[in-house]
């Protein structure tokens, strides 16, 4: 579902090139559970802006459902964002105004889906994080925890192709951090691709396959 | 996305932010407000001024004598002549001065006009109770007068039948004939406050009958034109000097006046339009900081789909909502404004639904104009930027 093909993307700092990815090579299949581990500074943010849509490569192919996506438009990158992708995110990243059952409708606004419609496809997606209880409350009356909940059922109500989980237990005590991943793996049986960055080591047991980037170059892959 | 979701959250914004949303509406309330307010003075001032130019009489000609020499003045039988004119149908002199009026041990200065029976269709006057001179009045130099309503109050209080009660005029005894109906018209400019007197009765009061101030009615406002022009030459047959006399035609004072005042509303209306734009750069401030404040939820918006469309609509219609609020306020204060001048100042104000529709407008472009370059600044973010802004 996911191919990436000798990916490399260079930044320019003034008069410097920044190789932050050289030559990335990586295939995900539909129902894979996959972490992307490195250190800080390894490219691992930038790979995963390129997954994620928010950046085209410098070279290289990236095949999202067969479909070349390095060189569209930032209006089409936004599209594939809005459609195919699902975006968990370490600091959550809700609209603090907003009320979970309105956090979780942004994404199908941007989609034109209908109000009645938006609104049933979010209570649904919030009662599947467990959450059908929580509707009316807003991000700073819920635990980190719950607001994860909120994020992920906001990831899950376009339907994506995958979900894309950047640090998402880095800003959770143990037991909450637990609960998310729980949560995570528990979609995943259901048929959810999930593709997880982190730098925690631990957690990354937890997953069946495992790559490792370093320097902007993929070093090292597990399959467990 | 829909308009009216657009709004909605818009307004959900402005609601969060009350105080902050009150303040920068300001500009925009105080420039809609001055707008109506200032227009409706102008148009309410020019109302009245017609209003007031058209009850001393339709079709209206005002002749001033200067004379020539020791030749000042008409006298009243010459006056015959002109009624012999064309498409004349009153012709009306008028002597005026002050004097001292007294009932019993009350008295009144007031101004006093010595005319004929013309003078009441000429100057439009009505009489409430009694009659107003006859032509055996002036004939016989009857001395009997026709008082204002002012006059009226000063003198016999809430005395109920004044005809044929006998007053001094300058210790002079007049008989009141008649009393006129009211016109109306405050400040200093009351129309209430005279007494009439037969022309030949004038000498006793005014001390002489010459006639310097002439009233000539034409019989149509198309033909009033002619009666100027016929006018014009009996005048300068008479006197022989085109200096020595002027005509005045109420409707060029009209125009000259509708002139003044539309010039009046334009500045008004013009000055208050500069705080209107002053209120739109305060928008536009205020929409930069916003801009800057919410970098992390326009990132967030951007990471789930929105378009650059999405966001400089969602920043456009804010401050569309923001502005246009100010100026549904605005039409509030203005109204509520141009009532409290009419009814506790006594300025005459008129609000008009054209100039409301036109400040109200012009906020709402205002709040476009001077939105678009804070929304320009939203939609060009870079997601991933925003999204690390703390």
């Amino acid at each position: 579902m996911i191919e990436l093909r000798d990916i490399t993307k260079t930044y320019r700092m003034g008069k410097i090139a920044v190789h932050a990815l050289r030559g990335v090579s990586l295939e995900v299949k539909a129902g894979e559970l996959v972490a992307i581990v490195g250190p800080s500074g390894s490219g691992k943010s930038t790979l995963m802006n390129i997954i994620g849509c928010f950046d085209v490569p410098t070279s290289g192919e990236y095949r999202l459902e067969g479909k070349e996506v390095g060189r569209l438009t930032d209006n089409d990158l936004a599209r594939l964002r809005n459609r195919k992708i699902g975006f968990v995110f370490q600091k959550f990243n809700l609209l603090p105004q907003l009320t979970a059952w309105e956090n979780v409708q942004v994404p199908l606004l941007y989609a034109g889906v209908r109000l009645q419609e938006r609104r049933e496809r979010a209570a649904k997606a919030l009662r599947q994080v467990g959450l059908g209880d929580r509707l009316h409350h807003r991000p700073n009356e819920m635990s980190g925890g719950q607001q994860q909940r909120v994020a992920i059922a906001r990831a899950l109500v376009t339907r994506p192709s995958f979900l894309l989980a950047d640090e998402p237990t880095g800003n959770l005590d143990s037991n909450s951090g637990r609960e998310i991943m729980d949560l995570l793996f528990s979609l995943n049986e259901e048929g959810t691709t999930l593709i997880v960055v982190t730098h925690d080591g631990l957690l990354a047991k937890r997953f069946p396959r495992l790559v490792e980037i370093r320097d902007g170059q993929l070093v090292r892959e597990e399959v467990q | 996305m829909e308009f009216i979701t657009a709004v909605s959250l818009a307004w959900q914004g402005i609601v969060n932010n009350k105080l902050r949303s009150l303040l920068t509406m300001l500009g925009v309330i105080i420039g809609v407000a001055s707008v109506i307010s200032l227009v409706a003075i102008g148009t309410g001032t020019n109302k009245q001024v017609t209003e007031r130019i058209q009850s001393l009489g339709s079709n209206l000609l005002t002749v001033q004598v200067r004379g020539r020499g020791s030749d000042t003045s008409l006298r009243y039988v010459e006056l015959a002549d002109l009624k012999e004119l064309e498409h004349v149908s009153a012709v009306a002199p008028a002597l005026t001065g002050t004097a001292t009026v007294k009932y019993g041990s009350v008295t009144h200065d007031t101004l006093v006009e010595a005319t004929n029976t013309d003078y009441s269709t000429a100057r439009n006057l009505a009489v409430a109770s009694g009659r107003f001179l006859s032509d055996l009045d002036v004939t016989f130099h009857h001395k009997v007068a026709v008082l204002g309503t002012e006059v009226v109050e000063n003198l016999f209080g809430s005395l109920n039948s004044v005809v044929g009660q006998r007053i001094l005029i300058d210790g002079i005894e007049f008989t009141v004939v008649g009393v006129l109906e009211s016109k109306g018209g405050g400040g200093g400019m009351s129309q209430d406050d005279r007494v009439i007197i037969p022309l030949t009765s004038a000498n006793l009061v005014l001390g002489g009958q010459n006639i310097r101030t002439l009233y000539v009615q034409a019989d149509a406002s198309d033909t009033v034109k002619k009666v100027e022009e016929g006018l014009n030459d009996w005048l300068l047959k008479r006197f022989r000097d085109e200096d020595s006399f002027s005509v005045f035609n109420q409707a060029d004072m009209l125009e000259t006046v509708n002139e003044v005042t539309k010039i009046l509303s334009l500045m008004l209306g013009g000055i208050a339009g500069i705080s209107l734009l002053v209120g739109g750069i305060g928008i536009m401030n205020i929409m930069l900081v916003s801009v800057t404040e919410r970098t992390r939820e326009i990132g967030i918006r951007k990471a789930l789909g929105a378009r650059r469309r999405d966001i400089l609509n969602q920043f456009l219609v804010e401050s569309m909502v923001l502005s246009g609020s100010g100026g549904i306020i605005g039409i509030g204060v203005g109204v509520g404004l141009s009532l409290v001048l009419e009814r506790l100042l006594q300025m005459p104000t008129s609000v008009s639904l054209l100039p409301v529709l036109i400040a109200f407008g012009s906020a709402v472009m205002i709040g476009v104009f001077f939105g678009i370059y804070p929304a320009r600044r939203a939609a060009e973010l870079n997601p991933i930027q925003a999204l690390q802004y703390e």
